[in-house]
């Protein structure tokens, strides 16, 4: 008798339960995480972020999901359900994700839920590559030339090191890393091709303190 | 001397057959008032075939490098340039509605809504004939406002006065009745059975797409014929459960949480397709039923249909065009102050609409009398599963969708977060406006400084309102709450590329969710708003002049409203193009 009261029981919590978050009206109800800073982020500018909507005297810390050595900061939600908390940022550009502590049901007046937000440190790199080859046949000893100018809006990106990776019908052959010159720009040169086919190359720029990491592929080459 | 002479009495022949073909077309027009009573739609396409090919002729003149020469000489040159815009805009408008007329009477004849469609390209021509009529309605409403009638003589001046008043009404029903038909032409024309889910919405309330779903209808579609399947109340909706919204986009998600699965809620984002499909997806989770499409509808809309079913009565009370507007948002909490019966009301009203609309008991000049007077921000709303008939959604710009384009773009939504109807009362005026260039962005391109002004205000009265209508359902966090109070939450989409360099709300830095939806970066502002107040935003932005792909950008700024009830003050502007460096 025991038992199945037990199952009963269990039964009907479970089916009390709902798969997806409960009903939630008016719209904006639950907890919301906002940043102060609206304009251009530094990395390692620390950051000011608000937890807004979590009812009084409930514990709130944030944290960056991936960033390695950043300590998480905690605080307590305010009488207007609010907490502003100061964190250090990552020291190399990028997107990093904000995230809060798990905030209760109780706490979120409705369900659990953990706020994230994706925060871009550092100004982004652009490269709009080409490659050419001095010969279509892959008989005659061609040279492929990957080329790219590489900028963040009107600034030419300086002295920046990259990596080119040639692919053949997708798979990598060959790897050469050059650096921009005074004009941002960059050419690098793949010799030893003996095989026709389908050549693209993938430009890699890795992140620093300024310049958020990037990543492009040109269009394809066939040679015969 | 002589070739003087020749050249002066050329124009002057020119000029006269210009005013004399005006003429000719102006009567031609007047004439078709017995075949537009008598209900005679070829008859109305002849006649207007016929103004059509004088008001050729004027324009024909009007073209004329001389005629237009004489557009500079003074005292009788605006005259001219008047009588030369009347005569170009007035063919397109003449050459337009005769195309339209010849569509419909064929239609009519090939008895459209009684049996099967046996030419589904006269529906598609009526569409993109109704398209062209209303471009070629704007143009001319814009070049007439630009004539200024203290200039003109001979009589001109009167008329034209008249001539703008009348062309205004025009424009402002055919830009409310063209995408009515847009809409309309694509459900009819579906060869095989669709299921339709049209979202009755309460602009008192305000959501994404226009307005809470008050009530709903459920129609089917069959090669030209429409059945009412189901129609309810937004309580019969809650009653079906939450939504599963997990496999929607992290960014929407992130942004919305737990509003994406209430029914009451799903139309938060200003992307009507997410809310749509939301529906869509509802309706197939709790009833099993595929919902093929999605049409969004307010209480603007409501009114234009109401003009073309005639009043419609429910429980006492009579609706027509000229009251469905107030008696939809404010009347009806005073008059039934039972939740109950007030949905009871809602569902009744909306139910005998749609059985006559299907029945296709209407009346054009009931629909055109409607669009005239309709001074709401509605809009209609349309989403099908189908990519070939969204895509024809997308084209006539009925899709509501945020683009993800690169170029000068902006959107503003507003969503009442208080659980009440106080948006009757709520007001918008929002500008947008490109400025100086020769700025990066931080997010890699070159780009110009621009600036989003909100002003957001609640001119709800502080006392004698219902209490359904100035509650508060939202969390008290001990913010002052008199009565008439309220809480909106403006939604800003950015430019791509976009960011912004400082964000106030009356002059303070404000805190504001951010997020990327649609590849666009987005600002949320949660504004407590008290009765009487308004709430200023400025958004300083640097956006992209270049694209991806390093090309330039191109365009006037676009700033797209909200669907609201009082319709929104908008303004654009631009400082001029900018140079890629």
């Amino acid at each position: 008798m025991k038992t199945k009261l037990t199952t009963l029981a269990v039964a009907f919590v479970l089916a009390a339960i709902p798969s997806i978050p409960a009903l939630a009206y008016p719209t904006g109800q639950a907890p919301t995480l906002s940043l102060s800073a609206s304009g251009r982020l530094t990395p390692g500018q620390s950051v000011s972020a608000t937890v807004a909507r979590v009812k009084p005297g409930c514990p709130v810390s944030i944290s960056w999901n991936n960033a390695a050595g950043i300590s998480a900061v905690s605080g307590t939600s305010g009488a207007d359900g609010t907490t502003t908390l100061s964190i250090a940022s990552p020291k190399i550009s990028g997107t990093y994700v904000l995230t809060t502590s798990a905030i209760s049901a109780v706490c979120a007046a409705g369900s659990a839920v953990t706020l994230t937000s994706n925060v871009v440190f550092g100004k982004i790199a652009t490269i709009t590559p080409k490659i050419v080859t001095s010969n279509v046949s892959s008989k005659k000893k061609p040279v492929i030339s990957v080329s790219a100018i590489v900028k963040s809006g009107t600034t030419l990106v300086k002295s920046k090191s990259i990596t080119v990776d040639l692919n053949l019908a997708g798979k990598k052959l060959k790897t050469v890393k050059v650096k921009t010159d005074a004009k941002g720009a960059f050419t690098a040169k793949f010799t030893g091709i003996t095989k026709a086919g389908k050549y693209t190359a993938v430009i890699t720029f890795t992140a620093d303190s300024i310049y958020s990491a990037a990543k492009v592929t040109t269009k394809a080459l066939t040679l015969k | 001397m002589v070739a003087l002479v020749l050249f002066i009495l050329y124009g002057v022949i020119r000029i006269t057959l210009m005013f004399v073909s005006l003429q000719g077309a102006i009567g031609e027009v007047q004439s078709l008032r017995a075949a537009v009573q008598n209900k005679d739609l070829g008859e109305v396409s002849r006649g207007l075939g016929k103004a059509a090919d004088s008001i050729a002729m004027a324009d024909s003149s009007a073209s004329d490098p001389i005629v237009q020469l004489f557009g500079f000489v003074p005292i009788i040159g605006g005259d001219i340039r008047t009588a030369s815009i009347v005569s170009s805009d007035g063919r397109f408008v003449l050459q337009a509605a005769q195309e339209v007329t010849h569509v419909a009477n064929q239609l009519v004849k090939s008895g459209v809504g009684k049996k099967p469609i046996s030419d589904r390209t006269l529906i598609s021509s009526l569409r993109e004939g109704m398209s062209a009529l209303d471009s070629a309605v704007q143009k001319l409403n814009t070049d007439l406002a630009s004539v200024d009638e203290a200039e003109l003589h001979f009589g001109l001046d009167s008329k034209i006065k008249t001539a703008k008043e009348v062309v205004s009404s025009l424009a402002i029903a055919s830009s409310r009745i063209t995408p009515l038909v847009q809409v309309g032409t694509t459900v009819i024309e579906q060869p095989d059975r669709k299921r339709w889910f049209v979202s009755i919405q309460n602009l008192a309330e305000l959501r994404g797409t226009g307005g809470i779903t008050g009530a709903y209808a459920v129609i089917s579609s069959e090669n030209g014929k429409l059945k009412l399947e189901e129609y309810g109340s937004d309580k019969r909706l809650l009653k079906e459960g939450p939504i599963d919204y997990k496999n929607y986009p992290q960014g929407l998600r992130n942004l919305w949480g737990a509003d994406l699965s209430d029914w009451r809620d799903i139309n938060v984002s200003a992307h009507a397709p997410y809310a749509a499909q939301l529906l869509a997806d509802g309706w197939q989770q709790n009833r099993g039923k595929r919902v093929d499409g999605v049409l969004f509808i307010g209480q603007g809309v409501v009114s234009q249909l109401s003009g073309a079913v005639g009043p419609v009565d429910a429980r006492g009370v009579v609706v027509d065009k000229d009251n469905a507007v107030e008696f939809l948002s404010k009347d009806i909490y005073a008059r039934f102050t039972n939740v109950q019966t007030k949905d009871a009301v809602v569902g009744e009203l909306a139910s005998e609409m749609f059985k006559r609309l299907i029945a296709g008991k209407v009346s054009v000049s009931g629909l055109f009398a409607a669009a005239a007077n309709d001074t709401t921000g509605d809009r209609i709303l349309a989403w099908s599963r189908d990519k070939s008939t969204q895509q024809v959604f997308s084209k006539y710009r009925v899709s509501g969708e945020i683009s993800q384009s690169f170029g000068p773009s902006v959107a503003v939504t507003l969503n009442n977060a208080g659980g009440n109807k106080l948006d009757a009362y709520t007001t918008l005026k929002a500008s947008y406006s490109l400025g100086v260039c020769n700025v990066d962005t931080f997010t890699g391109y070159q780009g110009r400084r621009s600036r989003v002004t909100i002003d957001l205000s609640n001119n709800s009265p502080k006392i004698g309102l219902p209490a359904y209508v100035d509650m508060r359902l939202d969390t008290n966090f001990g913010e002052p709450r008199p009565k008439g109070s309220n809480r909106e939450l403006i939604t800003v989409y950015g430019p791509v590329g976009s960011e912004a360099e400082s964000i106030t709300v009356d002059g303070v830095p404000g805190f504001t969710v951010n997020g990327m939806d649609r590849n666009r970066p987005l600002w949320i502002f949660d504004l407590n708003m008290l009765p009487g107040t308004t709430k200023e935003i400025v958004l300083n932005l640097v956006e992209p002049i270049n694209d991806e792909n390093d090309e330039k950008l191109s365009g006037t700024p676009s700033l797209q409203g909200p669907v609201m009830l009082n319709a929104p003050a908008l303004r654009s502007s631009s400082t001029g193009a900018c140079s890629l460096q």
